[in-house]
């Protein structure tokens, strides 16, 4: 048995890692400004604990423990359901990692666990399963390059890898929306401010603060479609969607329910009929765009836009979106129209003698035809 | 069903579905922001001190036992206010006999709302010089006799300490005992026996928990006068007054100037009177929200003189446009113009002022306008003063008249006083003590030969009467309106009983003052505008208008 004094283990690579061709490295790394020390190295596939709490595939995750009645997925699983969910794109990656090799290294902690690069290992599992087990090809997929985060390396320091990984922008398939703002607002009540989210997740302080509210919205939403359709005393009816049907629907609109946070998010937290209404609109899929999102708050307005909401099929948003348009390009033509009249007059009463009695003949000619036509737009008026 | 119970000084809210939706819609509307998601997940959340303005959507709630009783003690309040704004429209009420000889018809309408059962507070916003102080202590009285109220807690400018006091003893006699807490002197004062404690707004900092203990061992009053100064509410002192309001189960705002910026100034005030019944957390925007909101909840009492006392003469402004000197002049277009203004000290040594940013440009016109000695010690004429001398000259060495001059800057101050010494001036400013306050106002109300109060409308601006005069000259005039309307009002007030009130104003042609004058105007306006007044403070004044000392001459 060898012993070891603790500045020795210190300076030990992880046992998962191989020890030769090439020999574990410590390097430094710099991670969202953080510089930290990794092992540079290369690890089995085999020996990488893939990580199960992943947040991107995590509305997927909760349909199919549903489905199947238990909670914690074992990898084999987690990779069949990245198999068959198709904005991970998990077979497309797999192939070009046959072909290219692994352009970045998996990011590991200490003890093995996946902290980035969870889409390449499933991917390398994938191509493992499909090649021959006499390929020579194989063997190149069975270890990868590997960063792994050395020993003393904090959970704070973890979370500043995991926020360089996940939240500064990429090439990288992102996570969704709706995870990225559960993420933002677990932060925030844990007692973060918007500032403090902002520089730990190298974001804006606006997108912070569009995400919480977005988040809002959505929470409301969620209560929105679970709710039985059948209403009872108190309730108004929902859309008696299951947990996970409504997160998923709630994930496909989110754009949707930011751009509405952006337009009107103080009438839909204090109005709560026009709430009930868009959740509907926005689960009936009454909108197609952005541009008619916008408008939902002046169309509840206007009765006739409504109704065209209301009683249109999917897509009435464009309806409504064109009749809005209309009567507000009425309004303000009628006030400009106002404003012209009403500065004319003013010039013509401000006008001296002298200025009248310069006029060309032309102006006269074309005032008398104005008083001509006043007179017939007066009688006009009063009939 | 939705549940609401109070938890560690929150109402925590519970329920599922669109009834938590529609719960939640409802108390955002009132409450906005104040209400947040509960720490345990799926509840919400809002401090208890925001029951009064959501008492109505917490009714709905399945409720325990001690949240009913705030809310019970909320819907009792709003039924208050109903009957309140029945006597104000009845416009009778029979006081208790003991007060029906002391107060006049007005008074007595302001106090049946004042007293008004179960009413949690009101905005005595009578034009001041009206009675405000002795409406206040008669509701202290009789709220007392009935067993409703124990102690009476009265915040109040410094300079109103020793008015609260005297009319304390005037009006109740030696039922109460009163005792006063001055920012320097509150250690050393027993007030454990006091009845009625009377603090001045800068000792809350300092006594504030003292005082926050009286008000929560007994069932307190808190009136606050002069509420205008607790405008602010990101103010320290705004601060500390609504905290002890918390412990107080009553309250009155008393001012006469209550918006002397904007409605915005409103906000705290009412929140001061009535716990946030009538605004809540929520802040509006403007100015139209803010009155339908005081229309739809508020209970304010709001009269002029010109309603409640037509035997009052009205206040003739009659404005004297000053021409500058010709050094004055100088000095004034120097700094208008240029990054730096140079004058020689006494010494002959030459002395660099700086004019960097506006405000110090428009202090240095103001000092030109007003004291020019004070930049430029070679300079020894000064017209406004020259201008005092012919109209004081006037009313006293020849009518025999006393007169009021107000001043913002010190140095003018101090030569008046030396110049006028004839006059027997009294003067008080920011440095005045409160027995020397209290001295030069009975002084100049009583001494025949005192023919000169001076005062800085800022420290004396509020809260004394000097009814012994008719005349008013402004010599200059402060930056904040509300001085400005206040001090109008030391003299045009109840007492007063001059066929005319005059209010000369000294404004240097031709330069700053005119602008800032016409800003005080506006203000006035403005004012007049939020609370529904038929004629704004300064009304008839116009800056730009009036005798030019060049023409008398």
């Amino acid at each position: 048995m060898e012993f070891y004094s603790r500045e020795v283990i210190k300076l030990m690579h992880p046992p998962f890692m191989q020890k030769s061709s090439p020999e574990p490295k410590l390097i430094q790394k710099k991670f969202n400004g953080r510089q930290l020390q990794v092992w540079l190295g290369k690890v089995p596939i085999g020996s990488v604990k893939g990580w199960l709490g992943n947040p991107r595939i995590d509305i997927e995750k909760r349909v199919y423990a549903e489905a199947i009645g238990r909670v914690e997925l074992t990898q084999d699983e987690i990779l069949d359901l990245m198999k068959s969910t198709q904005s991970i794109r998990l077979q497309q990656l797999s192939v070009d990692i046959q072909k290219n090799g692994l352009q970045m290294p998996l990011i590991l902690t200490y003890d093995g666990c996946l902290l980035d690069g969870n889409r390449r290992f499933f991917a390398i599992r994938l191509a493992l399963e499909s090649m021959d087990a006499a390929d020579p090809a194989r063997r190149d997929l069975e270890t990868a390059d590997a960063w792994v985060l050395a020993e003393e390396t904090s959970e704070c320091d973890r979370h500043h890898v995991l926020v360089e990984t996940n939240f500064a922008p990429s090439l990288k398939i992102e996570w969704p929306d709706l995870v990225k703002a559960e993420e933002v607002v677990k932060l925030y009540r844990q007692g973060l401010d918007e500032d403090q989210i902002a520089k730990a997740l190298s974001w804006t302080k606006t997108k912070v603060k569009e995400t919480i509210r977005t988040r809002e919205i959505l929470d409301e939403f969620l209560l929105f479609a679970q709710q039985a359709t059948t209403p009872s005393e108190d309730d108004l009816p929902g859309l008696g969607l299951s947990e996970p049907e409504a997160v998923k629907l709630a994930s496909d609109r989110y754009q949707f329910f930011n751009e509405a946070q952006k337009s009107f998010f103080s009438q839909l937290r204090t109005d709560y009929d026009f709430k009930m209404r868009f959740f509907r609109w926005i689960a009936d899929e009454k909108f197609s765009s952005f541009a008619e999102v916008r408008i939902a708050f002046k169309a509840y307005q206007m009765p006739e836009a409504r109704a065209q909401i209301e009683t249109g099929g999917p897509g009435a948003g464009k309806v409504a979106k064109a009749i809005v348009d209309y009567n507000e390009r009425t309004i303000r033509t009628g006030s400009d129209a106002d404003q012209r009249i009403l500065s004319f007059a003013d010039f013509l009463k401000k006008l001296d003698a002298a200025t009248i009695k310069s006029l060309s003949s032309e102006a006269v000619g074309a005032l008398s035809e104005v008083t001509a036509l006043l007179r017939r737009m007066s009688e006009a008026a009063k009939s | 069903m939705i549940a609401a119970r109070l938890t560690e000084g929150n109402v925590v809210v519970r329920g599922a579905g669109t009834a938590l939706l529609r719960a939640k819609t409802e108390l955002v509307r009132v409450l906005g922001d104040a209400v947040i998601r509960a720490q345990d997940g799926g509840a919400l959340s809002f401090s208890a001190s925001f029951c009064g303005a959501c008492f109505d959507v917490l009714s709905g709630f399945q409720v325990d036992h001690e949240l009913a009783s705030i809310i019970e003690g909320w819907r009792c309040h709003a039924a208050a206010v109903v009957r309140a704004r029945a006597i104000l429209e009845a416009g009778a009420y029979q006081p208790p006999h003991e007060w029906a000889a002391k107060l006049d018809p007005h008074q007595t309408l302001a106090l049946g709302v004042l007293v008004e059962p179960g009413l949690k507070g009101a905005c005595l916003f009578d034009e001041q010089g009206t009675g405000k102080t002795v409406v206040a202590l008669a509701a202290f009285d009789v709220l007392a006799r009935c067993g409703d109220i124990a102690q009476l807690i009265v915040l109040c400018p410094k300079s109103m300490i020793a008015s609260w006091q005297r009319e304390a003893e005037r009006f109740l006699g030696a039922t109460y005992r009163v005792a006063d807490v001055s920012a320097a002197g509150y250690a050393r004062r027993d007030w454990s026996k006091a009845n009625i404690i009377v603090a001045n707004f800068d000792a809350l900092p300092r006594a504030g928990v003292k005082i926050g203990g009286f008000a929560r061992a007994r069932r307190t009053l808190l009136v606050v006068d002069e509420s205008y100064y607790v405008k602010s509410d990101k103010s320290e002192r705004t601060y500390l007054a609504l905290a002890l309001r918390e412990f107080c189960v009553r309250a009155f705002v008393l001012c006469g100037t209550p918006a002397p910026n904007a409605a915005l100034d409103l906000l705290s005030q009412f929140d001061l009177a009535d716990a946030g019944f009538t605004f809540g957390p929520v802040r509006p925007v403007s100015g139209e929200l803010i009155r339908s909101r005081i229309a739809s909840r508020g209970v304010v009492v709001r009269r002029l003189k010109s309603d409640v006392m037509p035997e009052l003469a009205p206040k003739v402004f009659i404005p004297h446009r000053v021409v500058l000197s010709v050094r004055q002049r100088w000095l004034y277009d120097r700094a208008s113009n240029g990054q730096w203004l140079e004058t020689r000290g006494v010494d002959a040594k030459v002395i660099r002022w700086p004019l960097r940013s506006q405000f110090q440009r428009r202090a240095w016109q103001f000092k030109i306008c007003n004291s020019p000695s004070a930049i430029d010690p070679t300079c020894t004429s000064n017209a406004k003063l020259e201008a005092l001398d012919r109209i004081l000259n006037n009313l006293v060495s020849q009518r025999g008249e006393k007169v009021v001059v107000w001043s913002h800057l010190s140095q003018p101050i101090t030569e008046m006083m030396q110049r006028y010494s004839a006059y027997r001036p009294v003067c008080i400013t920011g440095e005045t003590s409160i027995e020397g306050r209290t001295d030069a106002v009975d002084r100049f109300q009583t001494d025949p030969f005192v023919k000169l109060f001076i005062g800085n409308p800022a420290a004396a601006g509020a809260g004394i009467t000097l009814t012994a005069a008719s005349n008013v000259l402004y010599y200059s005039l402060s930056n904040r309106a509300a001085d400005v309307m206040q001090s109008l009002d030391r003299v045009h007030r109840r007492g007063q009983r001059a066929a005319a009130i005059n209010v000369y104003v000294l404004i240097a042609e031709n330069t700053v003052e005119e602008l800032a004058w016409e800003n005080v105007a506006c203000h006035a306006r403005g004012q007049a505008e939020v609370l529904g007044d038929d004629a704004p403070a300064l009304s008839g004044f116009a800056p730009t208008e009036g005798e030019s000392e060049d023409d008398a001459a």
